[in-house]
């Protein structure tokens, strides 16, 4: 309480519970005094505070709307650069699709390119065997007609004797007419069966004949394009191997496709190891083409061979032979879908196709089939 | 178990009063002593022991005896317990976490069902370590209590018995829940105010940045402090104690991190408790007048837990009494008459407590309630 307040209410004219009164009076109010003034100054400072604290998050607030902003227009941004990169993949796939049709349809005339072309090799080996039986059933014919004039010379003369040696011969004729006519017929049977490549149906089959069959029209097939060609054919067929549930003209292409490229890497060589000649750096022995082609009854399984002594495989292209389109040969002259076909047919039989090679010596192609 | 309550400007004070008090043959066993940094401890403790009653004693930033709030004095809360039913540890060392996990050691070796009032001293030391120290060796051991005060002079705060005292360590009085019943609630009031700021480098207590920016500096900017009195620490405690920043934290609690002390030197932060690296924290600003009615209001829901406790013990913290200046003394009515039983406290820097709806936690600027009854 103040010193002065105090001496003023002790002079007042009063009693002393009066003053008394007014002093408790005074100090209630003092302290009501002191807790206003406490409230005001708090309420002062804590304004101060708050205002502050508040500024400071609002530009808190403020900055942070900027960054959002600021990043809504990146995102924007990079949406629209997204929209742009979709549209231009969607573009991209688009030409792609159309690529990828392209490509599936070159692919099939491929195959049917390397179709005709296997197609072609036979053809020129077939026209060689129906000659053999034309030839044949022409000689007879003539032999027959010139048998004929004989004898009728000999019933006009009389000479009985003879008529039956003559009729006899003329029998023997036609039944040897009629065996080459039926051999050119099956021979054109057996090209058209080959037309119809991926359509046949299995057929109980003697391997055996078969591997003859196409080595015939190969060889026949190879010479027809190349006069000059020449090779030592060895074949060595095992007689005791069973008949297999197979499509032949397809196992046959695939011979004959194996067959083809043996003779193809013999030509290859030779022309090399002329080259060489010319230089004058021949080796001792002179290069024989050979082609060897061997059945053979292992367990369980039919082993057709293709052996030649040709250019051999590198090792390093070994894995890519049996990909489609590969081709060793010059651009225009394979379609480079033989082995790989031949490799689907060997496979859709249930059984492998497999090579062997020996850089500088050759190479083996073995066809396995399941023989059960 | 009866409870007498003692107060004094100096130990004579109390030495008479002690007289008076036990004129009709009350015979107390155990002190509960909070008086100012500036009182005879030493022969407050002596006075005790030469009558075989403990102490369980502390420093303070200010003293509360029933409705009574003083400064600079002696308050005595004396208690004619059992002494089967209480035990108290005393322990000094810089380790806040060994410290409070052989405390909870002691008390599970002492009693089945222990409960934990602790004080402890030490200005600089991170009061999370007794809560961690405790719940680590056992999570359901109920436990209260505070940091003591040294008067805002931020030099050293002290806790003692009947026998001695330390400047870092804890005394506790431990109590057999078989026989004496102990509940407790923290509340504050503070609202938190403004954006989530994130404290970008703090080791323990100690806080360096806030949102990469110094501490004192952000403190300074935002409560308008003269960088004159960078240097004067206690100026710092007694100007922003009463604007903490509230924490959540990854237990789930919310609390209040008061600021004690400010370092000059790297413009750090002192708290009254960790705020670990990466906290997302936010400024916190004084309840309205109306605090102390809203204070009574929560602990009035006690009543249903304990409608007739022997004493009262509040662990009030120094900031609420910055904030609430002349008017704290209307909480100490308004609490006193929720029971009308002896009432005794002080004014800490921290508090230790268990807020509504969490789990116990270490606080700032809560008043933190404990009320004892002897079970009949």
């Amino acid at each position: 309480m103040d010193e002065e307040l105090n001496k003023l209410i002790e002079s007042l004219p009063i009693l002393d519970e009066g003053k008394e009164l007014l002093i408790k009076k005074f100090d209630e109010l003092h302290k009501k005094n002191v807790i206003i003034e406490f409230k005001y100054n708090r309420t002062l400072v804590d304004k101060a505070a708050i205002t502050n604290i508040l500024n400071a998050s609002i530009t808190e607030i403020e900055k942070q709307k900027q960054i959002i902003e600021n990043s809504k227009n990146k995102l924007n941004q990079t949406l629209t650069e997204v929209h742009t990169q979709r549209n231009l993949i969607e573009e991209k796939n688009k030409e792609l699709n159309k690529l990828l049709d392209d490509l599936r349809q070159t692919q099939q005339q491929l195959i049917l390119a390397e179709k005709m072309a296997s197609l072609g090799e036979l053809t020129a080996g077939i026209a060689h065997e129906i000659q053999n039986p034309l030839n044949f059933v022409n000689n007879f014919s003539e032999v027959s007609s010139d048998l004929l004039d004989e004898l009728l010379v000999n019933i006009n003369s009389g000479n009985y004797e003879f008529v039956e040696q003559d009729v006899n011969d003329i029998k023997q004729n036609l039944i040897k007419i009629a065996h080459h006519g039926n051999r050119a017929d099956s021979i054109v049977k057996a090209m058209l069966q080959h037309s119809r490549i991926g359509t046949g149906a299995r057929e109980v089959t003697n391997i055996n004949k078969l591997t003859d069959d196409y080595l015939k029209l190969a060889y026949h097939g190879f010479r027809s394009k190349d006069k000059s060609f020449n090779a030592t054919l060895k074949t060595n067929y095992d007689k005791a191997l069973p008949r297999l549930n197979i499509v032949p003209q397809d196992i046959g292409r695939v011979i004959l496709n194996l067959i083809s490229n043996a003779f193809y890497a013999c030509t290859e060589r030779s022309m090399k190891e002329e080259q060489k000649t010319t230089k004058g750096k021949s080796s001792e022995t002179p290069y024989i083409p050979t082609v060897s082609v061997s059945t053979k009854n292992g367990s369980g399984k039919i082993e057709i061979s293709v052996l030649d002594n040709g250019t051999s495989i590198p090792n390093k292209d070994l894995e890519k032979i049996f990909q489609p389109f590969y081709t060793t040969k010059p651009s225009g002259q394979g379609t480079g879908l033989g082995l790989s076909l031949s490799y689907d047919i060997v496979l859709a039989h249930g059984g492998e196709l497999n090579v062997i090679t020996k850089e500088g010596e050759g190479c083996e192609f073995i066809i396995r089939l399941p023989s059960a | 178990m009866e409870a007498k309550n003692i107060q004094g400007k100096n130990i004579g004070d109390i030495k008479s009063s002690f007289s008076k008090a036990t004129e009709d043959g009350f015979n107390p066993t155990l002190a509960i002593t909070f008086c100012s940094i500036m009182q005879n401890r030493k022969e407050l403790a002596h006075f005790f022991k030469e009558k075989d009653i403990d102490v369980f004693g502390s420093t303070t930033a200010g003293e509360i005896i029933d409705s009574e709030i003083l400064e600079q004095s002696i308050v005595v809360m004396l208690l004619d317990i059992k002494k089967a039913y209480f035990k108290l540890f005393f322990s000094e060392s810089q380790d806040t976490y060994k410290l409070a996990s052989k405390m909870a050691h002691v008390a599970k070796e002492s009693f089945a069902n222990p409960a934990i009032i602790v004080v402890s001293s030490g200005l600089t030391i991170d009061a999370e370590d007794i809560i961690n120290g405790v719940h680590e060796f056992d999570s359901s051991l109920p436990l209260f209590g505070g940091l003591a005060g040294d008067d805002l002079t931020m030099k050293a705060s002290y806790v003692f018995n009947s026998e001695d005292e330390t400047s870092t360590g804890l005394l506790a009085l431990i109590l057999d829940t078989e026989h004496i019943n102990i509940s407790g609630l923290a509340t504050s009031g503070w609202d938190n105010i403004g954006v989530e700021k994130t404290i970008t480098k703090s080791d323990g207590n100690i806080v360096y940045t806030i949102d990469d920016e110094p501490a004192v500096d952000v403190f300074v900017k935002f409560f308008q402090f003269p960088e004159s009195v960078y240097d004067r620490s206690e100026i710092i405690a007694m100007n922003f104690a009463q604007y903490p920043l509230q924490m959540k934290k990854e237990n789930g609690n919310t609390v209040l991190r008061a600021p004690m002390m400010a370092d000059v030197e790297n413009r750090s932060m002192i708290f009254a408790g960790g705020i670990p690296e990466g906290s997302k924290v936010k400024f916190s600003v004084p309840p309205g007048f109306d605090l102390i009615d809203k204070t009574r209001d929560t602990f009035n829901v006690l009543k249903e837990t304990m409608n007739n406790p022997d004493a009262v013990i509040i662990f009030s913290c120094k900031a609420r009494h910055l904030a609430l200046g002349p008017i704290m003394e209307d909480e100490a009515v308004k609490i006193r008459s929720i029971w009308n039983k002896p009432l005794i406290g002080l004014f800490t820097y921290g508090e230790i407590g268990t807020a509504n709806d969490s789990i116990c936690d270490f606080h700032n600027e809560t008043c933190s309630l404990v009320l004892l009854e002897e079970k009949k």
